[in-house]
């Protein structure tokens, strides 16, 4: 039986590789930047949508849980207003900064209650682990390249700079994602914690003394 | 803002630090949760250990004890069942047939009141291994009989209640039950000189509680905690190796108002190992 998380990871690599094949479709073939633009907001939509739902089945903190989860509505409208209100196409350079900026911090979240929970086992050994290192990496290490995107975009030798520190923190996320794929993880145990404080009967030891 | 609004060889550096710099801070926070993690984990192995030490030493308690139980009863029956049988059997020897009548039923007589002897002797090795009342009436008729024999020897002032018991526990739980509340009032006559001692029971989300309270000098759980594992007797680590078997828990507290103690034990209602 394959995990939700599992189904949810799938979904989202199925997902992104159909963009990216889209985005590249439009690009090379149909030569249109503007549908180019169009797609990698989908990108980034969808990645941040289904990765925010992806951490919040292994978040246990329900407000922080739902957090993650409402945040999706806000962003997607975010992102459709930045695209109604660009006056000439270009890349979600500020979408894209948001989603990491949620991310790391959704992430570092994820990683502080992990240290506060007891395990039994390496937290090295959970899949998820290597998914959030992977994307705490990716978000870290392009950061500052999206912000300066914004401005920079078109300088050619920003491009330069761009693509080896893009290319080379994508590289560094894929293998560490894959690094997470054969782990088998044990089934989660819940610990009870339950109180022996029951109150038994009205009992009055005054009365029973002899 | 200058950063952003910086070109060429300033955009270069700035981004470059700017990278670096996030991805050593990501880098650093994911090294420190990987290294506290393994921080508790020895931790936690450590508690494992000395769990599994408490559980050899229970163990080995648990051994000891059956073996000072078997002694106890072979010494019965050598000392005490043995000489009878053996005194029974000279009244009964082959030369009863060529004595006289009234001799013959004399030692008859006697011989019949030696094995009665025997007879109740045994009655009483075989009531303390399985009490009579458990078995055949429950752990409610069971307790509440001890509770009233404690209270008909004056000393101290004993009752128990049982609240629900339509569900009976397995016959294996009630022995166990029963000899760590045996165990636990044999504990308090013994240590605490009490005025009264109140056993109750009722059941709570699929897991029944007796509670048993008195007024004398008890112990709390802490100290529970450290007799059963360093002190020489077998009572406690007896409590704490049933109470394991039955997948239970104890509580030893004394109550808000201070004026009593409780000791709970917390038995799960569910088919036994």
């Amino acid at each position: 039986m394959v995990s939700k998380e599992k189904r949810v990871f799938f979904i989202y690599t199925i997902l992104i590789t159909v963009l990216v094949i889209t985005g590249f479709t439009i690009l090379y073939f149909f030569e249109s930047k503007e549908y180019y633009y169009l797609a990698a907001r989908f990108y980034t939509v969808i990645e941040y949508s289904t990765l925010a739902y992806f951490f919040s089945l292994y978040i246990k903190k329900k407000l922080i849980k739902n957090l993650l989860l409402f945040s999706i509505v806000p962003y997607i409208v975010f992102c459709f207003y930045s695209y109604i209100k660009q006056k000439v196409p270009e890349l979600p350079f500020i979408p894209v900064s948001i989603e990491h900026v949620l991310l790391l911090i959704f992430i570092l979240y994820y990683f502080f209650e992990t240290i506060q929970n007891l395990t039994t086992e390496p937290v090295y050994q959970k899949a998820i682990f290597w998914v959030s290192v992977a994307f705490i990496i990716n978000s870290a290490g392009n950061f500052f390249l999206f912000l300066y995107s914004r401005i920079s975009f078109n300088d050619e030798a920003f491009k330069d700079q761009y693509t080896i520190i893009y290319s080379t923190v994508t590289l560094l996320k894929n293998i560490l994602l894959c690094i997470s794929i054969p782990i088998k993880e044990s089934p989660r145990k819940s610990i009870l914690d339950e109180s022996l404080n029951v109150d038994l009967d009205p009992f009055k030891p005054i009365e029973q003394k002899p | 803002m200058f950063f952003l609004q910086a070109n060429g060889t300033g955009i270069t550096t700035t981004l470059f630090a700017g990278t670096m710099g996030m991805l050593t801070l990501a880098i650093t926070i994911v090294v420190f949760v990987i290294f506290h993690q393994r921080k508790v984990l020895r931790y936690n192995n450590l508690l494992k250990k000395a769990e599994e030490e408490k559980q050899k030493i229970l163990l080995n308690a648990s051994i000891r004890f059956q073996e000072e139980e078997r002694k106890r009863i072979a010494a019965d029956l050598h000392d005490d069942a043995g000489p009878l049988l053996a005194t029974a059997r000279l009244y009964l020897n082959e030369n009863l047939v060529n004595q006289e009548k009234a001799q013959q039923l004399q030692s008859i007589f006697s011989a019949k009141q030696i094995l009665d002897d025997a007879i109740l002797l045994i009655r009483n090795i075989s009531h303390s291994l399985m009490p009579p009342t458990l078995k055949n009436f429950g752990l409610e008729s069971a307790a509440i009989d001890l509770f009233q024999k404690m209270n008909a020897s004056g000393k101290v002032h004993a009752s128990a209640r049982f609240h629900d018991y339509r569900t009976r526990l397995k016959t294996e739980q009630e022995l166990l039950v029963f000899r760590v509340i045996q165990e636990i009032v044999s504990n308090i006559l013994k240590h605490s000189n009490p005025g009264f001692i109140h056993l109750t029971q009722n059941v709570n989300a699929n897991k029944m509680y007796f509670r048993v309270h008195h007024d004398g000098v008890g112990i709390i759980q802490d100290e529970y905690e450290k007799l059963s594992h360093n002190a020489p007797g077998l009572g406690l680590k007896n409590i704490a190796s049933r109470i394991k078997v039955l997948r239970g828990d104890i509580l030893y507290e004394i109550d808000t108002s201070k004026t009593y103690y409780k000791v709970t034990i917390e038995v799960p209602m569910l088919p036994l190992i």
